[in-house]
């Protein structure tokens, strides 16, 4: 027996004003958004990814300098396609040559790449670090505090919420279906005051196997709906079962007239972008002008025999992310949606026997209709031993701040600057809080 | 105390779903029985239910090499038969600190079987011999990367590997950051934690921890001094002499790492959250840690001494926990790990595989978001501090293993619950379990002693009265004239599904 429709929207009804918004500061009414749907797509590179073998110098001296810093490990000219990208400082690029399909986008203008990019508390170059005059952000080369920092803003490690989620709580973007997506698990990009994010498997939705009988279903919905718990656990656990049978059967019919689009490769972060992609084309029926999604794939972190584990992550990525652009595209969505790439940190110049270990800066590739590609961000840095930007033995130091990065975004959101300095105060240590890498 | 004897009893009970994988019938009365000493003794003096020997046995009926499911098909069968279950128990803890996974070692699962009995062997042992056996395995010393790591060659510009000196650090000794005795940190005179150690910390110990190989993942690395970098280090403080061996430098770091004033803690803090309570408070880790730093003889890392204190310490029997921000309120317990709620339920039912061998009946993996040995990375399947959005963030209340129950999980865990519960009826297979439901089946008519029989299994008498009322309801009203066995069924559903079931105080 089907679980009555009318319970399920009495009990939907309670949670939504059990979860409504107060008023919070800073906050603009959703209504003021005018311009139409926008979607932001973190795609999230676990374990730290060497950054420095996905794009390569094609210009010299910055060639030679990166493979005289890794003989071994380094890609030799064959393995390197040209992205038709140049850096600030006038350095032309070239990308793995495992990520090939995604050269028509590079092609079309629409996509490109922040070079050099990491966590910063303010501009630092290797004499400051060794004069001690910069502070340098907390547990540089751990994955889970950098992870985390990616995702809180290089000064909010204790901060509960994230830095997207915070964004849209400034907005004052909230709907029925939290518009924050994370397929697979929980992350902290996502948290926020105002909602609890969406956490939804890449496989979609399905049913309580033991639901065929009234009875069942009655003792079930008893366990939240009637019951008060004192320990602090069994009232979370309670509320945790409520809220999972709201969402399921919610995304059930989202997904129900959204199914699969586009022609997509066979891996986990093609299942997880093609989710995203129909969550995307449903906004409207979740009444979401703003969506986050935050994606992932593990195995970046390469200390040893990188090299075809490395090829192997690094066509995933691309034939995902490619995948993901031509269905935006087909779908006419192309211009709302913006993803972009993020990592631990990138991983040292200076290789190990057969793998690299932790570093600092790396790059991002951010792709979508709305990314202004006719050029790199950021410069490429110096990677020769002595020079200023190499710390500690090829720990590259970033050229641009994460913060940066993650700023230009929530700009393109609609976040005025206050608003943005208020989520990352760091960036009045920099020229510009902003790079240019998407129109507002 | 209005009534002393049931009081006690609830304590045993209470005590079973801590250091077991739940009370089987009888197990509660016979622990009231022989008492806590007694039953500690005959748990050390049982012997050791290794995990390979089974796994292999598995394997001959299947006539193929060792895989995943029979590795996770022996731990099932250890979980629910073995009668060493505090061993048991342990050792299930300490993969979720010594993690090696099946993602990064591959699909090697007799040597992951072989590194499960690693913590076996030395769930009652000393921690600084454990911790030894961990860093040498060569199944760690793959998923780690240390097995290879070599000293700097100029000729090739490559450096020695760093990631088994970073995480042996953090994850398994010190933590991040410099802890008092009793497990909060330090802060230094601006307010700020103080970290446990630095970048050049861990190169340096990278450098000692140069030229381990293996040819051989069942067995430990041997070193290779000629790989090894027998240079001067300096590490947390500590002057590493030139000219030492890789068994040299291997033995002072590790003793290094034993001995810091952070482990203790560190460690007490992880298996009280793993046995006990998400949010102990620090005058309990500070005796557990005590304990750590010195059992009755003295003697540091003794783990038998440090497991009793985790499961006998007074704020467990007076269930005092730290309340964060929520001023005295109920915040003793934990919610369990999925595999645990299923574990606690497969006792409860004494459910058993219907072939000789038993298959991963439950499809762990997919099914729990957790199964031995699988965790996605070496930060296991959530860290020692997540804490869910909602009234638990906002209080400062941690409870990890909330990160496991998304939505689709929390689907997918009670439809195994369910699973379960109607094997008892399903057509038989050797690939499946079932249980024996006739007890229930005999009381149903009987509501008052039906629901006794529920909460006496299910819960080791300790249902509150909400959920019985709610089962009397069903038996006499909702389900009054129905089939046996769809009473049975139902109510076994609805209690499982409880909130009780999975929030053991």
């Amino acid at each position: 027996m089907k679980l009555s429709r009318r319970s399920f929207l009495q009990m939907s009804a309670t949670l939504a004003s059990s979860t409504a918004l107060a008023s919070l500061p800073n906050t603009a009414s959703a209504a003021d958004i005018q311009d139409g749907h926008k979607a932001l797509v973190c795609i999230f590179l676990f374990g730290g990814n060497d950054a420095y073998n996905m794009l390569v110098p094609l210009s010299e001296p910055a060639y030679s300098e990166y493979i005289s810093a890794r003989p071994e490990l380094g890609l030799t000219k064959e393995q390197i396609s040209p992205t038709g990208l140049t850096t600030d400082n006038g350095v032309a690029l070239g990308i793995h040559h495992a990520m090939a399909s995604m050269l028509p986008l590079f092609a079309d203008g629409q996509a490109s790449v922040v070079i050099n990019s990491g966590q910063l508390i303010e501009p630092t170059t290797r004499s400051q670090i060794e004069q001690g005059e910069v502070d340098l952000p907390d547990f540089l080369m751990a994955h889970n505090s950098q992870q985390e920092m990616w995702q809180s803003g290089t000064e909010n490690l204790s901060h509960p919420y994230g830095w997207a989620g915070r964004m849209m709580d400034m907005l004052g973007i909230s709907s029925g279906i939290s518009p924050l997506f994370s397929i697979s698990n929980e992350a902290k990009l996502l948290r926020n005051a105002s909602s609890s994010q969406t956490v939804i498997n890449s496989s979609g939705v399905d049913n309580y196997n033991a639901w065929d009988q009234e009875s069942r279903v009655n003792g079930y919905f008893s366990h939240f709906k009637d019951r008060e718990y004192s320990n602090v656990y069994e009232r979370n656990y309670a509320l945790r079962m409520k809220e999972s049978v709201i969402e399921n059967d919610e995304l059930k019919n989202v997904l129900n007239a959204y199914p699969a689009t586009g022609s997509y490769p066979q891996s986990d972060l093609a299942e997880q972008l093609s989710m995203a992609s129909r969550l995307i084309q449903a906004n409207d029926m979740m009444g979401q002008k703003r969506q986050v999604f935050f994606v992932g794939i593990g195995g970046f972190d390469t200390h040893k025999d990188q090299k075809t584990a490395h090829h192997n992550l690094l066509a995933q990525v691309s034939d995902a992310v490619a995948a993901f652009n031509q269905d935006m595209n087909d779908q006419g969505l192309s211009e709302q949606v913006t993803s972009i790439t993020m990592s631990d940190f990138g991983r040292r110049i200076i290789a190990n026997a057969s793998g690299t270990d932790h570093g600092w800066a790396g790059h991002q590739i951010i792709s979508g209709g709305a990314v202004n590609a006719a050029s790199a961000y950021g410069n490429w840095p110096d990677l020769t031993l002595e020079s200023e930007h190499n710390y500690n033995n090829g720990r590259i130091i970033p050229g641009t701040a994460a913060d940066q990065v993650n700023a230009s975004l929530c700009s393109w959101f609609g976040l005025d600057n206050a608003q943005i300095l208020e989520l990352f105060p760091n960036l009045n240590n920099f020229d510009s809080p902003y790079l240019g890498f998407v129109s507002v | 105390m209005k009534n002393d004897a049931g009081e006690q009893r609830a304590q045993y009970a209470k005590f079973l779903y801590r250091a077991t994988f739940g009370p089987k019938q009888g197990e509660i009365d016979n622990l009231q029985k022989m008492g806590l000493k007694a039953w500690f003794e005959q748990q050390t003096q049982s012997p050791a239910s290794y995990h390979l020997a089974k796994a292999q046995e598995f394997a001959a009926l299947s006539e193929e090499p060792v895989n995943d499911n029979m590795r996770t098909g022996a731990w099932w069968q250890r979980s629910i038969q073995a009668d060493d279950q505090l061993r048991q128990r342990t050792a299930y803890a300490l993969s979720q600190i010594f993690v090696v996974s099946k993602h990064g070692v591959g699909n090697r699962h007799a040597e992951l079987a072989n590194y499960y009995d690693i913590l076996l062997k030395h769930a009652f042992g000393n921690f600084r011999d454990l911790l030894e056996e961990v860093t040498l395995s060569s199944v760690m010393g793959r998923y780690l990367t240390l097995e290879g790591s070599r000293k700097a060659d100029a000729d090739k510009n490559t450096f020695p590997d760093e990631n088994f000196a970073r995480e042996i650090m953090q994850l398994f000794t010190l933590g991040l950051w410099q802890l008092q005795p009793n497990g909060w940190p330090k802060l230094d005179a601006q307010g700020n934690k103080i970290p446990s150690y630095s970048q050049n910390d861990v190169e340096e110990l990278a450098r000692a921890f140069t030229g381990w190989r293996s040819s051989d993942l069942f067995a430990p690395m041997y070193a290779d001094n000629g790989r090894h970098d027998s240079e001067a280090k300096e590490i947390l403080g500590s002057s590493f002499p030139a000219g030492q061996s890789a068994e040299n430098d291997m033995q002072q770091a590790l003793d290094l790492l034993f001995n810091h004033d952070n482990t203790p803690a560190f460690i007490a803090a992880l298996l009280i959250k793993r046995f006990v309570t998400s949010n102990p408070r620090r005058q309990y880790i500070l005796r557990v840690a005590d304990v750590f730093r010195s059992n009755a003889d003295g003697i540091r890392g003794d783990l038998l001494a440090v497991l009793s204190a985790v499961l006998t310490d007074s704020d467990v029997i007076n269930g005092f926990a730290e309340s964060g921000d929520l001023q005295r309120k109920n915040t003793f317990g934990r919610v369990h790990e999925p595999i645990i709620a299923v574990a606690n339920q497969a006792r409860a039912f004494d459910m058993v595989s219907e072939g000789p061998r038993w298959w991963d009946f439950q499809y762990t993996e997919a099914n729990l978001g957790q199964s031995p040995l699988t965790s996605p990375t070496v930060f296991n399947f959530y860290t020692s501090d997540f804490t869910p959005q909602g009234e638990l963030a906002e209080n400062n209340l941690t409870s990890p293993e909330f990160y496991l129950l998304t939505a689709d999980n929390m689907r997918r865990i009670h439809n195994r619950l369910w699973g379960n519960i109607y094997a008892a009826w399903a057509s038989p297979s050797e690939r499946k379990w079932t249980w024996d439901a006739a007890e229930f089946e005999a009381l149903e008519a009987f509501p008052e002693q039906y629901i006794a029989l529920i909460n006496e299994r299910l819960f080791g008498g300790l249902m509150s009265q909400e959920l019985a009322d709610y089962l009397n309801y069903m038996l006499t009203v909702e389900l009054q004239g129905e089939y046996v066995h769809l009473r049975v069924r139902n109510t076994l559903y609805v209690a499982v599904t409880s909130p009780e079931f999975f929030c053991p105080e």
